[in-house]
């Protein structure tokens, strides 16, 4: 089988760009009101002065503290994303990473697994999203994920499709996220 | 007034000091020279940016450098350095940005400083600022008591601009245990951000200067405003 190949992947990267937006008008509001977080990355200021805050840290904290998670496993178990270039496979891991930072989780771990994915673990509030991400290494194809989303004990989501089309499903439960931030 | 050199728990959720600079290359190329210049200790990595709009794709990426300490985003015209991990308190932190200041001021390629942002952000939990800082939260209508209160102010002190942001009892959704439901507990925080600006700095002791300054200044503002009986519960070493 084709090796996906760099301009396939720039391709993708493009197509999720899209995802993202999406995603980051759902979380609108949440950033109106980020400031209702425990995590750094909801520390700016809601109001403007004359003069310009000096940037908070957002959500780099956690994007390094995933990536080196990530590598670290990698070295471990190199056999379970055989065949596959350490940098597509690290461009793929940030790419899932920043869409799921962006909802500003207030944890985040992530872990490889024997079926070359990456299993993310997310807590926002009360949600729990558990989210796998399987780094396909075929021509023509996009990865495939799965996610499950659960409201307390509740499940609220379970998909699989491609990694577009799962982002895009977890973001439509995201308004319900948002609504609890209202509340709060 | 006595600053102590330390306070535990610190309670800090983010200390950020933003170095703004000049270049005389290109950024795409100041990037190759400071990862270059920087040691093994050093990781690279990068992150997508957002796009801004829909449809839009936005090339390029967030370079971060970090080590076992810091790390630092470096922007066109900015460098901005933060604790990798939890506060790790000023005598181990800042060598540890000037050390890196230092590496990349050495490729003789930054031609001056223009700005420093220091800004530390406290955090409590279930702590009523009125108790704990010389600050009323009123205002000229005494039946009114404000369930949440949220406070910016903007005064040049010592030479230098400083933010000031209080925000009390916010309502905050937070999982206070593994595997404990979320609960609304009430959040407060203290903002501080010290800026000096405009500069025009080309040797490293002086800006070095300037950040010591404007963090002695985060501290000043911050212990300055806190009540003496509050701060004895935060056992001072000084």
């Amino acid at each position: 089988m084709a090796k996906i190949t760099e301009g396939r992947l720039n391709e993708e990267i493009q197509q999720l760009s899209l995802k993202m937006y999406a995603l980051q008008v759902i979380h609108s509001i949440d950033k109106m009101a980020s400031f209702f977080q425990s995590s750094s990355s909801s520390l700016f200021p809601a109001i403007k002065g004359a003069w310009k805050n000096t940037p908070v840290d957002e959500t780099n904290r956690q994007f390094i503290s995933l990536e080196q998670s990530f590598l670290n496993q990698l070295k471990k178990h190199p056999a379970f994303f055989e065949g596959q270039t350490k940098y597509n496979l690290l461009e793929k891991m940030r790419l899932a990473t920043e869409i799921l930072l962006s909802c500003v989780p207030d944890k985040i771990s992530l872990q490889i697994t024997e079926e070359g994915s990456i299993f993310y673990t997310v807590f926002k509030n009360d949600l729990h999203i558990y989210f796998q991400h399987f780094l396909i290494d075929e021509f023509d194809q996009t990865d495939e994920c799965m996610v499950s989303v659960y409201k307390g004990e509740k499940k609220i989501l379970d998909y699989g499709g491609s990694l577009a089309d799962t982002i895009e499903e977890l973001s439509k439960s995201a308004p319900e996220l948002n609504a609890l931030l209202a509340i709060a | 007034m006595r600053l102590p050199k330390k306070i535990s728990p610190d309670s800090l959720v983010d200390a950020i000091i933003e170095v703004k600079y000049e270049a005389n290359r290109p950024f795409e190329v100041l990037l190759g020279i400071f990862f270059e210049a920087l040691d093994e200790t050093y990781f690279y990595t990068n992150r997508p940016i957002k796009p801004a709009a829909p449809g839009t794709f936005v090339a390029g990426t967030i370079s971060l450098f970090y080590n076992d300490k810091i790390s630092i985003q470096v922007l066109p015209g900015a460098l901005a350095f933060s604790s990798l991990n939890k506060y790790i308190g000023w005598e181990d932190y800042y060598p540890a940005i000037e050390k890196a200041l230092n590496t990349l001021h050495s490729t003789g390629n930054i031609t001056k400083f223009t700005r420093v942002g220091i800004r530390y952000i406290t955090e409590y939990v279930n702590k009523d600022l009125k108790d704990s800082i010389k600050f009323e939260f009123s205002f000229g209508w005494p039946e009114i008591s404000s369930l949440l209160t949220t406070f910016r102010t903007e005064f040049m002190y010592s030479e230098s601009k400083v933010i000031l942001t209080l925000h009390n009892k916010l309502p905050v959704l937070k999982q206070l245990a593994v595997n404990a439901q979320p609960e609304i507990v009430l959040t407060s925080i203290i903002d501080i951000d010290v800026i000096k600006e405009p500069l025009s700095i080309e040797k490293l002791t002086e800006i070095h200067e300037v950040i010591n300054s404007g963090h002695q200044k985060v501290k000043e503002v911050f212990f300055g405003m806190l009540r003496e009986d509050f701060l004895k519960t935060l056992n001072p070493e000084y």
